[in-house]
């Protein structure tokens, strides 16, 4: 009897022990900190920790935004020490898996206070389901922050006429180039897509990979596409396209525009099987100077300043008619979350961010700020980053942004599944048509 | 002892932990995502019932639905040709007794050990167009011709990938139907050696007989992986070019986490665990007579 007593409380005891292990981590930190809260009652009401997430390569000492991120929440512990700031990265070729799993953790209330996002139809889900903090206020009416924000630079992040992030930097796509190369074989930067054919038969010729590009993340053959786009559509066009509900793609100028890549390919203006690519790799062959151009955005700029110094350029990528066409990238940008905790501390450290100093800070580490009035030297800018600014100020030119860019997630994915296959022999005008087929049934 | 192990209250409490546990991680999820998968939810919002809508979109909208699964029919046939032929033909040779069994029999196995991540980056660059190993010992048999990104090729990437995943798994089975091979009575062997039989009628008449409950369980696991089958392709292809490598599971993923049509993807989940157990059950009685010879 007493035996079988023994037994049960045993069993009992191993039952509750593996159910107990099974409990929420921060359930087990609120019973630590209850025990604790008699002695150091009023050090705990004081001391806060806040959530930080953003997305970036750790290894990469030329990754911008973690040498930033790390220095801006160093710095920030340093000057609030009752604020604790718990970090948390989170790598991956073209931020998916970041995006994934901030989804989720917004979805389960888990959301982190402060956070990287991305603006335009990434950000949309999470403002229409009113999981991001209202920064219209701050970004107006706080005396230091609505010095510095530009509001050209916030339609990505304007929702309902309420503002919800603020974005980092204003990046363009197009091509960096290697000046040495074009020097040596006297060439000038093409405008229309024919030049850039005859450009890249000349060193395609010599042996050099005219245009270095990795697609295997699937979403950068957009940007040739969309610049050929813009170029042979007008902004009333562009305008639907971004309103997230875009023309039919059956139209013509879709068809035409994949007509004009598929010549490009043909041309072996690309890296031989380009859609099997890394970025990095794509990146590392221009770097090492056996391609003339390389396609990208310019986030880019820090690490080809580091390995090419004043030897690299940077041009809008070429259009049919030989009007520029400047392609701007999707901003990042940071949010606060709508059931954060602490939004007085979550705003200090945006402000913090978002400070002249920081703002400077992060224009030297290759960015360039979508704030304004922050005290940017322009003379200690590198070579290629003056190219950049040049064209980034030029007035009158066709801006525009990648097509997809404000489309819902999976549109966007298949978008540029689509282009991707028609660069690989698929029926265009049949590819197209399925992808209308798939927005209407998405709807 | 023996009374506790009589005593039915000291078994229900034996149990206890273990029924929590798996009630817990198996019916409730299952009635979870069954529910789930008669909703629309975007995981931001609250769950909105829309009975059987999902369903039917699926079997009859989704241009890619009907495309994965034919991947995966494909994908089953190659797991069986692939994995549980070489398996069997691999534990044949092993059960004899040669020199270095045991050395072969662990080499074999040792790709079971490694993570699904690890197989898949191996084989990426095995087939990668540029640096690829593959390409590379083409061009030192003069086929250069035949060098091209393996997995960039709508016609021949999924079975890339099954190459990968039969280099990983046969092993595995390889084992158990090696254990399966080692436990026939060497009397049997001895007397049908003895009437004459050859290695071919060992084979035919012995051995395959005797190994019916392993081929079942092995055609089984198999069978319900192929339809389960996802960390190779999303790692190598993720699901291209342009969906020819697309698989059930990819697609219920990318619907649930990219897309975030959590009930449309529990529709997928559902489907998914419902081909399993129609396989299961397929599988049970094609051998539910050799069994029970």
């Amino acid at each position: 009897m007493k035996k079988n007593l023994l037994f049960i409380l045993a069993v009992l005891l191993i039952g509750g022990m593996m159910l107990a292990g099974c409990g929420k981590k921060d359930e087990v930190a609120k019973t630590t900190d209850e025990n604790q809260g008699g002695q150091n009652e009023e050090n705990e009401k004081e001391k806060v920790e806040i959530n930080v997430w953003y997305t970036a390569n750790e290894s990469d000492p030329n990754d911008r935004d973690h040498a930033w991120m790390s220095e801006n929440i160093e710095l920030f512990q340093k000057e609030n020490e009752n604020i604790t700031i718990k970090t948390t990265i989170i790598g991956g070729a073209g931020g998916a898996d970041y995006r994934t799993k901030l989804s989720a953790e917004i979805a389960a209330n888990n959301a982190p206070d402060v956070f990287m996002t991305w603006g335009w139809g990434r950000m949309a889900p999470f403002a229409e389901a009113g999981k991001l903090y209202d920064l219209t206020d701050f970004i107006q009416n706080d005396p230091e922050i609505s010095k510095v924000i530009n509001e050209d630079n916030l339609g990505g992040v304007t929702f309902d006429g309420k503002y919800y992030g603020i974005p980092d930097a204003v990046d363009l796509h197009g091509l960096f180039y290697n000046k040495q190369l074009f020097e040596e074989n006297n060439l000038e930067l093409p405008t229309s897509v024919d030049e850039l054919i005859e450009l890249c038969d000349i060193f395609s010729q010599k042996g050099i990979t005219p245009i270095s590009f990795g697609n295997s993340v699937t979403w950068a053959v957009a940007i040739p596409y969309s610049t050929l786009l813009a170029d042979i559509t007008d902004e009333g066009f562009s305008d639907e396209l971004w309103s997230g509900n875009p023309p039919s793609f059956t139209e013509r100028p879709y068809i035409e525009s994949m007509e004009a890549l598929n010549r490009l390919v043909e041309a072996n203006v690309f890296t031989e099987n380009f859609n099997g690519i890394e970025v990095a790799e794509s990146v590392a062959a221009f770097k090492e100077g056996k391609a003339a151009m390389l396609l990208q955005g310019t986030w880019q700029c820090s690490g080809l300043d580091a390995a090419l110094g004043d030897n690299v350029g940077f041009f809008s990528f070429p259009s049919l008619s030989g009007n520029q066409v400047i392609q701007k990238a999707i901003p990042k940008a940071y949010a606060i979350s709508a059931e954060t905790e602490y939004p007085e501390e979550s705003l200090a450290f945006l402000k913090f961010m978002f400070s002249p100093e920081r703002q400077k800070a992060f224009s030297e580490k290759g960015a360039f700020v979508a704030t304004k009035d922050v005290g940017i030297d322009a003379d200690a800018l590198s070579s290629v980053s003056k190219d950049i600014m040049d064209i980034m100020s030029l007035e009158g030119e066709r801006y525009t942004y990648l097509f997809n860019v404000a489309f819902p997630d999976n549109l966007t994915t298949e978008t540029q599944k689509v282009i991707q296959g028609c660069t690989m022999g698929a029926d265009i005008e049949e590819s197209f048509e399925k992808l209308q087929t798939f927005k209407e049934q998405s709807n | 002892m023996n009374k506790m192990y009589s005593n039915k209250l000291s078994i229900l409490l034996l149990m206890l932990p273990a029924m929590i546990l798996f009630i817990l991680f198996v019916p409730v999820p299952t009635a979870s995502l069954l529910y789930g998968s008669l909703c629309n939810w975007d995981i931001l919002s609250s769950m909105e019932f829309i009975g059987l809508k999902n369903y039917i979109f699926l079997f009859t909208e989704d241009m890619f639905f009907w495309t994965a699964f034919k991947n995966n029919i494909f994908w089953m046939i190659g797991s069986l040709t692939l994995q549980i032929l070489p398996a069997f033909l691999i534990a044949l040779i092993l059960s004899r007794p040669i020199k270095g069994q045991k050395l072969f029999r662990n080499v074999a196995f040792l790709p079971v050990a490694l993570s699904g991540t690890a197989v898949s980056l191996i084989w990426y660059f095995v087939y990668h167009g540029e640096i690829g190993i593959l390409n590379q010992v083409l061009r030192l048999f003069g086929l250069t011709d035949f060098n091209k990104a393996w997995l960039m090729d709508a016609e021949i990437a999924l079975f890339c990938v099954l190459i990968a995943v039969a280099w990983q798994w046969t092993g595995y089975y390889m084992v158990m139907m090696l254990s399966g091979i080692l436990q026939i009575p060497e009397e049997v062997m001895e007397s049908a050696k003895m009437d004459g039989a050859n290695s071919f009628h060992m084979v035919k008449d012995i051995i395959i007989p005797y190994l019916q409950p392993v081929f079942k369980v092995t055609i089984m696991l198999a069978t319900i992986s192929s339809f389960k089958g996802f960390d190779l392709v999303y790692v190598m292809t993720k699901g291209g070019p342009n969906h020819a490598t697309d698989l059930l599971a990819l697609q219920m993923y990318e619907k649930s986490f990219s897309s975030g049509m959590y009930g449309y993807g529990s529709a997928m989940g559902a489907v998914i665990m419902g081909l399993c157990i129609i396989a299961s059950g397929i599988i049970n009685f094609a051998f539910r007579k050799s069994v029970e010879d």
